[in-house]
């Protein structure tokens, strides 16, 4: 006696196809990491230079920025590439609530003995906020393409 | 026609990121070539019942972008937080790849209202404050920093903060033979030593006051001597040699104080004197 088994495919897998590794997306992949890697080097020195110092400016942060720049990178069509976006950008701005130093939108403040110093970058941020938006909506829009693409496919 | 305007999308976001990113790192870099910092000498200048201390310094940008708006404030406030004096020294823009030598100036005016209020302040133990800020646009404008700092001045506060005062091995000279004083004085001389808690390197200190007669006699003396205060147990003299006049008399015999400071502070040497007028009625 055959038994009917019934089977519902949710597609989740179309949600993380296999990336495609083309030389395009390695050197994106190679180039992310080395650029937070040389950012977080110069600020460590600068914070060196001027005897302050900001909790998030280590190795380990760098490091973490990194990873998620490549799984960014490499998984661009799948849900890792946004995930690992706003991951990045939680971070960051974790470590700079937690720390004290983002004391307000766009203002870092450092303590270097008596001296208390603002740091006002809010124009920048908001730049920084769009482009990543934008990158990250991006994402979900290619995302969502290849669902749909997938799903004619399959019918 | 859809995918063309998303390709052309997808390369705007890839072009400002690569702007933003290079932009962000070369404001980073740049910072790095910035340096300042105080040059020796302070210049004291005294002018109609004013007196100026002008603080030399350099900034040297080696950087990419200039540096501009720079501002720099100086006020002295009292305990209510009311502006005793306030001096805003316009330094301007300083360009990249250029050093500036300048100097900050600080005024006090009128001094003989300061000076009575200073004094008021010290004895009554009541706080002063020196309030520094400095303010800056950096990176096209893109990037604003100020910097505050605030000192308070009383020294019960230095004291408590930052000195242990030990008195060891209090000496008194009795000295008659003195030819160059008309009169017998007294001398006491009172080695301490200090436990400093403090950050600064301060070598050679030596605090002079003398109260002089209206004939130009010295009449009392007070000295203290710091060859070293750094970090830690440090040993000073006191010597305290007072004239018969003013020892009988008291201040009434005084017409006039010279105060003389010198020293260094991390390096730094300065130098300072004055001759303050006294009635005893007045004061």
């Amino acid at each position: 006696m055959a038994h009917k088994i019934s089977v519902m495919d949710l597609g989740v897998s179309r949600l993380f196809p296999k990336p495609k590794m083309d030389l395009k997306r390695v050197a994106e992949a190679t180039l992310g990491p080395l650029c937070y890697m040389a950012l977080f080097y110069n600020l460590h020195q600068l914070a060196r230079t001027y005897s302050f110092s900001l909790n998030f400016m280590d190795i380990h942060m760098a490091m973490l920025l990194s990873v998620l720049a490549i799984l960014r990178s490499l998984f661009k069509e799948s849900l890792v590439s946004p995930t690992a976006g706003l991951t990045s950008v939680g971070f960051m701005f974790r470590f700079l609530y937690s720390s004290g130093s983002l004391t307000q939108f766009g203002v870092i403040q450092v303590q270097i003995e008596a001296l208390t110093v603002k740091i006002e970058f809010t124009a920048l941020l908001v730049i920084i906020l769009i482009i990543l938006t934008a990158k990250t909506l991006q994402c979900v829009h290619e995302i969502f393409i290849n669902l749909r693409f997938g799903k004619q496919n399959l019918h | 026609m859809q995918a063309v305007m998303r390709k052309r999308l997808s390369l705007a976001v890839t072009c400002a990121t690569i702007l933003l990113s290079g932009f962000i790192l070369s404001i980073v870099y740049s910072a790095q070539n910035v340096s300042f910092g105080l040059v020796q000498n302070v210049k004291t200048a005294w002018r109609e019942g004013r007196v100026t201390l002008s603080i030399p310094f350099y900034v040297r940008n080696y950087g990419v972008y200039d540096i501009e708006d720079v501002n720099i404030i100086l006020e002295l406030r009292d305990s209510a937080g009311q502006v005793l004096t306030k001096t805003v020294n316009v330094i301007g823009t300083i360009k990249a790849g250029s050093e500036l030598k300048s100097y900050i100036n600080i005024t006090f005016k009128p001094l003989k209202l300061l000076l009575q209020v200073l004094l008021n302040q010290i004895f009554y133990n009541r706080t002063l404050e020196l309030h520094a800020r400095a303010s800056l646009s950096y990176a096209l404008s893109w990037i604003a920093l100020e910097a505050e700092a605030s000192i308070p001045l009383t020294l019960q506060h230095m004291a408590r903060e930052t000195l242990k005062f030990l008195v060891n091995d209090v000496a008194f000279k009795f000295n008659p033979l003195e030819s160059q004083i008309a009169n017998d004085s007294l001398r006491f001389t009172l080695p301490f030593s200090i436990n400093y808690l403090g950050h600064f390197r301060i070598e050679n200190f030596e605090l002079d006051l003398e109260a002089k007669s209206s004939a130009g006699d010295v009449l009392g003396l007070w000295e203290i001597t710091l060859y070293k205060l750094r970090h830690g147990e440090n040993e000073g003299l006191l010597k305290i040699t007072l004239d018969r006049e003013l020892a009988t008399k008291g201040l009434a015999s005084v017409s006039m104080f010279t105060i003389h400071l010198r020293g260094e502070i991390n390096g730094f040497s300065f130098e300072w004197a004055r001759d303050v007028p006294y009635n005893h009625t007045e004061w």
